[in-house]
């Protein structure tokens, strides 16, 4: 199945890159011969931001670098230029597809040159004649000569412009956004397309609606394409801090005060790799106040919604909606660019299950309806568990992300440590006989394969532990428990692999399990003989295709250990 | 009839010191036959406590045993033969009196190269074979 992931602005793109994430780590979207996976799936991700360096599509991108190192590692010897793919998770394209808003056909070389709400729409493309008289009554002139260039300071009414001339622009293959989608590909190709962006952002307010309502009817003009489209908007689940000073009331702001400001403030992170320029430019924007305001955000979010009731839900598969009671508070003040690079928040991780859901083709509830899931009663949204994410359909199987992440923490372990690599294969036990079968002639292939597979136990540790540490550099949102205890199944010191040892242990007379891994509220009892006779039928299997069957078994034997404490207890 | 053979072919001679009394060769066959016996037992103990560890192991990694490990376990193998074999020189006193300390030496290292040639023939024989080779 191909899937297009649509970031539209800086919270989509973090939720992008949170789904780059969970794709690593495992998580499936189907059941294949009886393998959870998502491998043989492909994603594309399309970033819609004006901002397109800002510190969340580097983010993005330094994650999609391991995703491919990820996925080489596990590969056999293919691969296409471009295409992370391996059978152990799904096919991703590296190449982010950057739709600028801004970049909008031209006529003339003077056309959309000026990268302002007045020079954007009073440009004269395509037998449009000059429409400055008709923005007056509608925009006040600072909202027309602001630059637009790093977003849209979550005014929604600048950004909407903007993207409804953008999406209009999409029909046309040779414009700038036509060729960066390149739609006719998609032309009678069974697509899932989501798009993800905050309802209370300039961007993603703006932007969602309109890609939204232009796939959904291009969709509908186009029933046999088998495209479905989806969403998950972001409520306010994060306000900013105030800016370093605040704007002025009425009158604008005079070099002088500028300068004085660039001065006392220049030095202060916001403005950290801005030149001279870029620093005065900042300062007029925040006297004019060109940026968010935390406290208009939740009256943005309920106009953004009562927008949709009316406007835009028609044209979605499936809306999801995801926030926080208590939005966290971002301790960095950054008015977009490379400067706004956030910590990944809890919200944003619940927001890429959504988009797995979405992924696997599981409908929820029905169209006449809306399903109101919430979170748990005692959840503490600032110090989330793991316990406390959404589960999904993958499938006709409901996947908990924390048995997923039990499950790849188990694998890790297991295949670094429990195989016994270092002597030949001829050696190895009878109780992992395939493996010794397919290595004892060829311990080149052995040896090669045990490297590979310690350097791509190394990146799913990175991803698995950055995703839920509480570190406020890696995240917002997280208690710390269950990285705590996720640790010592990755850990390479001789005390936590001798604990996790002896509860893979076997018993002395007996197949059974010592003790149990767990981890929050799931637990699994697996034995290293029970690990050993996992192997693909095949003698040509990739590392890929031997991890993705270990976790499935891992998987499933939580899954089933689960139901019978769940039946035990009721 | 093989103890005849062996009777007669001067090769007791070498595992006495001194053979001036009748009976020494009875004596110098005795003491073969022992370094033999203490060779198999020892043998079939180390091969023995190498299927118990392998029986008992509670992973697959202390299941899988390397050649490196195995030459240690067979090594091992030869101080219990030393001791053994030490033991009966020591407490036999016929031995003590006509075998003596060359006796005993070369007694001893035929056992270890018996004791060794059974290790090896057992793992040859065995599904262990692959660890050994």
């Amino acid at each position: 199945m191909r899937n297009v992931f649509i970031a539209v602005g800086g919270s989509g793109t973090k939720v992008a890159e949170a789904l780059i994430r969970l794709l690593a780590i495992g998580f499936p979207t189907r059941k294949e011969n009886g393998v959870w996976t998502s491998a043989g799936d492909s994603l594309q991700i399309w970033r819609l931001d004006p901002d397109r360096n800002s510190g969340a599509a580097v983010s993005l991108g330094n994650y999609l670098k391991d995703y491919d190192e990820l996925q080489k590692l596990l590969n056999g010897n293919s691969q296409t230029p471009g295409i992370a793919s391996s059978r152990w998770a799904m096919d991703v394209d590296t190449r982010t597809r950057h739709l600028d808003p801004l970049q909008l056909p031209r006529m003339a070389d003077s056309d959309n040159s000026v990268k302002t709400l007045e020079g954007i729409l009073d440009s004269r493309y395509g037998g449009i004649k000059k429409s400055l008289p008709f923005l007056a009554p509608f925009y006040e002139k600072k909202d027309l000569s602001v630059e637009i260039d790093r977003g849209f300071y979550q005014k929604p009414f600048i950004g909407a412009a903007v993207m409804a001339v953008f999406a209009e622009s999409l029909r046309d293959e040779n414009s700038p956004g036509g060729k960066a989608c390149s739609l006719t590909g998609f032309q009678n190709v069974a697509t899932n397309f989501f798009l993800c962006g905050s309802l209370h952002g300039g961007t993603g307010a703006s932007g969602v609606p309109i890609m939204g309502k232009y796939l959904g009817s291009l969709k509908r003009n186009n029933q046999s394409w088998d495209w479905r489209v989806g969403a998950c908007l972001l409520t306010p689940y994060c306000v900013p801090p105030q800016p370093p000073f605040g704007a002025l009331r009425e009158e604008h702001p005079t070099p002088q005060q500028i300068e004085d400001l660039v001065k006392e403030h220049g030095d202060k992170p916001a403005f950290v790799g801005l030149t001279i320029e870029d620093k005065r430019k900042l300062v007029e924007q925040i006297l004019l106040g060109f940026y968010a305001e935390p406290e208009a955000m939740e009256a943005r979010a309920r106009q953004g919604l009562a927008y949709y009731r009316d406007h835009s839900a028609d044209y979605f598969d499936e809306l999801y909606l995801a926030g926080k009671p208590e939005p966290d508070k971002l301790k960095v003040w950054s008015n977009g660019g490379e400067s706004q690079n956030n910590p990944l928040n809890s919200a944003e991780v619940v927001a890429a299950l959504a988009a797995l859901n979405f992924f696997s083709r599981a409908g929820t509830g029905n169209p006449e309806s809306y399903v109101i899931p919430t979170s748990t009663r005692d959840l503490n949204s600032e110090k989330m568990r793991l316990r406390d994410l959404p589960c999904y359909m993958a499938g006709p199987d409901e996947i908990d992300p924390e048995r997923v992440f039990l499950a790849t923490a188990v694998m890790h372990h297991l295949v670094t440590k429990q195989i016994p690599w270092d002597i030949p294969a001829k050696s190895f036990p009878r109780d992992i006989e395939r493996l010794r079968q397919v290595y004892q002639d060829n311990e080149s292939r052995k040896v090669e394969d045990c490297k590979r597979f310690q350097a791509a136990a190394a990146l799913l540790t990175k991803f698995l532990m950055t995703t839920i540490d509480p570190n406020p550099q890696h995240t917002i949102g997280w208690a710390g428990e269950d990285a705590t205890r996720l640790w010592p199944y990755l850990a390479n010191d001789a005390g936590s692999v001798k604990e996790i040892t002896g509860k893979m242990a076997k018993k002395f007379m007996g197949k059974e399990a010592k003790g149990e891994l767990e981890l929050g509220d799931s637990a699994l009892r697996v034995s290293t003989f029970d690990f050993g006779a996992w192997c693909p039928e095949t003698a040509e299997f990739t590392r890929g295709e031997y991890l993705r069957l270990v976790w499935s078994n891992l998987l499933a034997r939580i899954q089933k250990r689960m139901r019978l404490s769940a039946g035990d207890k009721s | 009839m093989l103890a005849l053979l062996i009777q007669s072919s001067g090769f007791l001679q070498l595992f006495i010191d001194t053979c001036e009394d009748e009976g020494c060769e009875e004596t110098a066959l005795n003491w073969i036959l022992a370094a033999v016996v203490v060779a198999l037992v020892c043998a079939l103990l180390m091969l023995a406590v190498k299927w118990f560890k392998k029986y008992s192991a509670i992973t697959l990694v202390q299941k899988a045993w390397s050649r490196g490990q195995t030459i240690v376990l067979i090594i091992v193998g030869f101080l219990p033969v030393l001791i053994v074999l030490l033991i009966i020189w020591y407490t036999t006193r016929n031995f003590f009196n006509y075998v003596g300390v060359g006796g005993l030496l070369k007694g001893v290292v035929f056992a270890w190269l018996l004791y060794g040639l059974m290790m090896f023939t057992g793992h040859l024989l065995s599904p262990w074979r692959r660890e050994i080779l």
